[in-house]
């Protein structure tokens, strides 16, 4: 008896369990979005989303011609929540988000406020913490036209562009992770890329400033060079530095930085340490290098990067006074208790900041632009 | 005497009424009267004549002739008993035996001029290595136990005949090492032969059901081997054998999971070759049993596993694929274990065809009318291959049913099922004991020096046989000097 | 042979029943209560709790062979020793109850999240079951299996987690204003660490051998370590401000990871959804199998397979009642603290008292 009724619970388990796949959708049943742009015009918010376009077996990168490999589909509604249904409701498979790389919102956007549509995507299981979230200016379908004819969607190109750009360290960390975790914070200030279309390609023209989750001021990416150097602990960059009458393209590497902070007479300081060292890749002379040059180059050099870092500093303590190359982080290590109770936008706009530079100047690797030997045969100049 | 003489008579009445499977000679002397009762289809006829007809006819006719003499001065014969028990008889003649009765004595002699016609020593069909013996067992048991004798020339090496069968009578040979093996499985398998009461047993496969520690369980608890040095090889590790007689392959016991997956081959062989043929082994194994469940997890629940160009280049090969990722690959393992099997039975001069035929409708047809996608048709033949990998079959064929039952668990939850589903199998595999031995060994219960040397084992550096087996000798030196 | 549980098996069976449920939101508990001092705090829980776990297996050395219940008998007399077993029973029912919510609530949110709750459980708890009922060295044998994977698998994946931000975001290591806060958050140390009473459940061997004690001590500081590490490399993936948001931050961390250089496998939640719940299968399947070891003992009449069957349907119905109730999850993490210390604790250091005195009476 005992045994049956054993028999048909299990039964009933079994069936219970198997009546009904809760969770299965096949991926290809899936609406694959690749890129999210979030708009606001006229008091509503609009969502531009791309799709991948699954027919016909043409995968991603394949480079055939023939049919648009993605779509895009906007949508406009008075909240967040209303703008997605409106999208559903055009939509003929549900959307699937893991595939998103690249939530940009547009500057009007940007503008009233990035909190709430960060705090929604944290919400949304789907998302991956590992996207990154860019700003672009409000013609949001310029930036799908630009791409139209790459064979890669607009998200995954301008992903690309900027892993490559952080593996030189010529780009800033927007994953949504950190970005959740500065507005989370009592000090949340930070920078995000800034992306336009320029001759059908897509360009990272320089940086948009967050603080308190509202865009407030652009940095073009030719006075961005001192705040990689302030952001990242390894950066390649290339000066064209003048000695006598001549150029030397030289390309520094930052190897290392070091920062040091104090709190003297209520006032914030920090040193910092920057090690480089630089190869010269060519001049434009035929003339040698000589040992002359050499630390008239180095000279000039490091004023170049003292210039850099004097502007990216200057900038984020005037306007808009942020500090968005994380610096607290080493004062309130150092100094804990004092950071507690601080207005930290004020004391940085305040703060005292001392660099020194350490460069390593090579002449070159493969090419001697000094060499001490020479050819026996050679006419006399 | 006349009454032991009626009661002789009555046998020799009784199979010369059966002459058409039994036969009779009878040899009249002065004082009595030898029958001779054989079957012709057992016995070697001309040694019968020879060393047993012959000498007797040239006896004296007024010799008084009992078995002793007989066996003593008569017959040319080396296997030869006395017996005196009437209701052996009729079992000594039916197992082949030539029973040599006297009309005036309760003795009677059973000579061994047995013939089965059996076939030559084949090459291994299942175990086939590349370096190394290709002797295998066959169907007569004599021949099996002499190619054991031939390999194993120790005086410790014990063979213990028993018989099944009430109607087959088919002899059983267990053999091992007397001051190796231990004691308690060696008692319990003979215990357990000894108690089989059935009609007949004809192959090891049917033995090997008698003798389980759990009779319903889905996994292998004793090894089959068809090689002579492979069986040689166990025995020495202290393991058991058993031969049946009517069948070529024989059973080893115990054995333990991880000795499925090992060959011979990995020992002839360089250590290190071996070491990496096992790790593959494994490896295979435990694809066989999940990549098709892996992919209905991936494709169908957690499609964010994988990066979003992967997810997107999967999503567009199923684009025109009209089932679900579960009914896909259902369809699919199903239409390869047809395929399988059909290739099993099927005369070698169609095997081929049929293969190529599968392998152009199933593969290229397939794939062009979009029924399924390329990327299940690599994971499915890449689970078919990796299960051909691991030496033993009988260790791959309950994983054959474990995938399906992976597959559904995992189509109904996804990997949760999956783990679920494994965890539950892992459970039942290590409660599985092999004539007490834990079937996990030396992974869990991990024993350190046995887990290393089952993977990275090599004959000149494990001086020792596995602790798990609880042997009676461990070490596998040689023994002192025979001063015989 | 092997009919004992071995020592390195004693060893990850506390492991994995400790850390299985624990692993998940320990780093944003510990961040909440003793911020960036968390290893700390959790360094010197993992000793006191080293002392307790030697207190419980110097018990069980003391009485090999026995359980709790059967040395409760010869130390207090069979009434105390029935109350003593009513009570963890009730105690193992409670955590088992709480781990199955706890376990059909983390696949709601993070990764199945249309399959109702109570099918989860109707799944999952007969294979617990089933595993319980396979008894202790079978038991054993699996989280001496799979507790080695688990902790190679979690410790690779959380020493990664280390290095993929900058450490400024786990310090400062220690402030000297904040030391009266990283003692305060002992409290919230306690239920990490609770699970150690299931060694009560487990007989020794003389086998096992006075090196037990050992094992076991350093078992529990291992797993301090361990849960360091967890800790602090979530609170550095996630940062300390946003890791308050989280239910499930390990989880949460796990999947924001992404290493480009294992290209088709830098996504790491498959690990988790592997490794991680077959600890948590193990760790459930544990306490299960101590409820069955006590019940036999109590009705040693009874079979054994209808007894299991009996706590798999009972722990599942009380599941049902209390799936969505907050107040449960409150009260486990609340009060359940104190009936754990109790369970680990109070009563063990009795017991092991009164052998003592009973010894030199």
């Amino acid at each position: 008896m005992f045994r049956r009724i054993i028999i048909s619970v299990l039964i009933f388990i079994v069936s219970l369990s198997f009546c009904s796949c809760w969770d299965s959708l096949d991926v290809n049943e899936k609406g694959m979005a690749t890129t999210i742009v979030v708009g606001k015009e006229d008091d509503e918010d609009i969502f531009w989303v791309e799709f991948a376009n699954l027919g016909g077996g043409q995968s991603e990168g394949s480079g055939d011609g023939g049919g648009e490999k993605f779509t895009i589909v906007k949508a406009t509604g008075e909240t967040y929540a209303m703008t997605r249904k409106a999208l559903d409701n055009k939509l003929p498979k549900p959307t699937f988000l893991g595939t998103v790389r690249i939530v940009a919102f547009t500057e009007s956007m940007a503008k009233e406020g990035v909190a709430e549509y960060c705090n929604r995507m944290r919400n949304l299981q789907e998302y991956r913490k590992a996207l990154n979230i860019i700003v672009i200016p409000d013609e949001a379908e310029e930036l799908f036209d630009a791409n139209k004819e790459s064979s890669m969607s607009t998200g995954h190109t301008i992903e690309a562009t900027v892993h490559k750009l952080n593996k030189t360290g010529n780009s800033v960390d927007s994953s949504l992770s950190q970005i959740l975790d500065w507005l989370s914070g009592k000090h949340n200030c930070f920078l995000l890329p800034h992306f336009v279309a320029e001759e059908e390609l897509l360009n990272l023209d320089g940086y948009s400033v967050i603080n308190e989750g509202d865009l407030v001021s652009f940095i073009p990416m030719d006075e961005s060079t001192g705040i990689h150097y302030l952001l990242n602990d390894f950066v390649i960059s290339t000066y064209t530095v003048p000695y006598d009458k001549y150029n030397a393209t030289v390309e520094v590497h930052l190897k290392g930085k070091k920062v040091e902070t104090s709190y003297r007479n209520n006032q914030v300081n920090y040193d910092i340490h920057f090690d480089f060292f630089a190869l010269v890749k060519y001049l434009d002379t035929t003339k040698n290098l000589t040992t002359t040059y050499e630390l008239e180059v180095e000279e000039n050099l490091a004023d170049l990067i003292a210039d850099d870092l004097n502007i990216a500093i200057n900038t984020s303590q005037t306007e808009p006074q942020s500090d968005y190359f994380d610096l607290c982080e080493y004062f309130r290590v150092k100094y804990p208790n004092i950071f507690k109770d601080m207005d930290w936008e004020e004391e940085y706009a305040n703060a005292k900041f001392k660099f020194s530079l350490n460069i390593n100047l090579l002449p070159g690797r493969e090419y001697d632009y000094n060499p001490q030997v020479d050819w026996k045969g050679k006419e006399d100049e | 005497m006349s009454n032991q003489n009626q009661n002789h008579n009555d046998i020799i009445e009784i199979f010369k009424k059966n002459s058409d499977n039994f036969s009779t000679r009878t040899i009249d002397f002065l004082n009595n009267t030898i029958t001779i009762i054989y079957i012709k289809e057992l016995t070697d006829r001309q040694s019968l004549s020879q060393f047993i007809v012959k000498p007797l006819i040239d006896a004296e006719y007024n010799s008084r002739l009992n078995a002793q003499t007989v066996l003593n001065n008569i017959i040319y014969l080396d296997d030869c008993k006395i017996k005196s028990e009437k209701n052996e008889i009729e079992s000594f003649i039916m197992t082949g035996f030539t029973v040599i009765l006297f009309s005036d004595s309760t003795d009677y002699l059973v000579a061994n001029v047995k013939t089965v016609p059996h076939r030559s020593i084949p090459d291994p069909e299942f175990n086939y290595v590349l370096r190394g013996p290709r002797e295998c067992f066959i169907e007569h048991l004599d021949t099996n136990i002499s190619l054991i004798r031939y390999r194993l020339k120790n005086k410790n090496l014990r063979i213990s005949y028993h018989t099944v069968g009430a109607r087959s009578k088919s002899r059983v040979a267990v053999v091992y090492f007397e001051d190796i093996a231990n004691n308690h499985a060696v008692t319990q398998i003979k215990q357990r032969i000894d108690s089989i009461d059935i009609d007949g047993i004809l192959e090891s496969g049917e033995l090997q059901s008698f003798l389980l520690n759990h009779k319903l369980n889905l996994f292998p608890q004793m090894g089959i081997v068809e090689r002579v040095d492979m069986a040689c090889d166990a025995m020495l590790e202290g393991k058991i054998t058993i031969y049946i007689e009517g069948s070529g392959i024989a059973l080893i016991a115990p054995k333990t999971f991880r000795e499925f997956l090992w060959s011979c081959e990995d020992m002839y062989d360089n250590k290190y070759i071996g070491f990496f043929l096992r790790i593959l082994r494994i490896i295979s194994l435990i694809l066989t049993s999940i990549i098709s469940s892996l992919y209905i997890a991936t494709v169908a629940f957690h499609s964010d596993l994988l990066p979003s160009q992967y997810i997107i280049m999967i999503a567009q090969t199923r684009s025109q694929v009209p089932f679900n990722a579960f009914i896909e690959v259902m369809i699919i393992e199903i239409i390869v274990e047809l395929l399988r099997e059909a290739l099993l039975r099927v005369p070698s001069k169609y095997g081929t065809a049929i293969g190529i035929v599968g392998a152009i409708i199933i593969g290229d047809a397939a794939i062009t009318a979009g029924i399924f996608s390329p990327l299940l048709l690599i994971v499915v033949a890449l689970s078919l291959i990796c299960s051909f990998i691991p030496s033993d079959f009988t260790l791959v064929n309950p994983f054959r049913i474990i995938k399906f039952f992976l597959i559904i668990l995992t189509a109904v939850f996804g990997f949760f099922g999956l783990v679920l589903g494994i965890t539950f199998v892992l459970a039942h595999l290590v409660s599985i004991n092999s004539f007490g031995v834990p079937y996990f060994a030396p992974v869990t219960p991990f024993i350190r020096k046995d887990a290393i040397k089952s993977v990275f084992y090599n004959k000149a550096l494990a001086k020792k046989r596995p602790y798990f087996l609880n042997l009676k000798d461990a070490t596998r030196t040689s023994d002192p000097p025979n001063t015989d | 042979m092997n009919n004992y549980i071995t020592n390195r098996q004693i060893a990850f069976l506390l492991f994995l029943t400790l850390t299985s449920y624990s692993v998940v939101d320990i780093a944003r508990a510990m961040a909440a209560s003793a911020g960036y001092g968390s290893w700390l705090t959790i360094l010197v829980a993992s000793l006191l709790f080293a002392f307790i776990g030697l207190v419980i297996i110097s018990l069980n050395y003391r009485f090999k062979g026995d359980m709790i219940c059967d040395y409760s008998k010869k130390l207090t007399g069979n009434f105390i020793s029935i109350v003593i077993t009513m009570y963890y029973i009730f105690y193992f029912f409670l955590i088992v109850v709480f781990l199955n919510t706890q376990l059909s609530s983390i696949l709601e949110a993070e990764f199945i999240p249309r399959t109702p709750r109570a099918v989860t459980m109707a799944v999952s708890i007969p294979i617990f079951c089933f595993i319980a009922y396979k008894g202790v060295i079978t038991v054993g044998r699996l989280v001496e299996y799979y507790g080695l994977i688990y902790l190679i698998i979690m410790a690779a994946v959380f020493i990664i987690m280390l290095t993929q931000e900058s450490t400024m975001r786990i310090r400062p290591f220690f402030n000297e204003a904040d030391a009266y806060l990283y003692f305060q958050a002992l409290r919230e140390a306690i239920f990490p660490f609770l699970g150690i009473e299931i060694l009560l459940v487990i007989p020794l061997s003389h086998k096992n051998g006075k090196s037990v004690k050992t094992t076991v001590f350093l078992a529990i500081i291992s797993i301090g370590l361990f849960y360091a590490l967890v800790v602090e490399s979530t609170i550095l993936k996630l940062g300390m401000n946003d890791i308050m948001h989280y239910n499930n931050s390990a989880i949460v961390a796990i999947r924001d990871m992404e290493l480009s250089f294992l290209n088709f496998l830098k996504r790491l939640d498959v690990l988790f959804l592997t490794v991680g719940f077959s600890g948590f299968f193990m760790g459930i399947s544990v306490v299960y199998t101590a409820i069955l070891e006590l019940l036999s003992k109590l009705i040693p009449k009874a079979k054994r397979w209808l007894l299991i069957m009996i706590i798999g349907v009972i722990s599942f119905i009380l599941a049902m009642i209390v799936l969505e109730s907050q107040a449960f999850t409150e009260f486990v993490l609340d009060t359940g603290r104190y009936l754990g210390l109790i369970a680990a604790l109070v009563i063990p250091i009795t017991l092991l008292i009164l052998s003592k005195v009973k010894k030199y009476v």
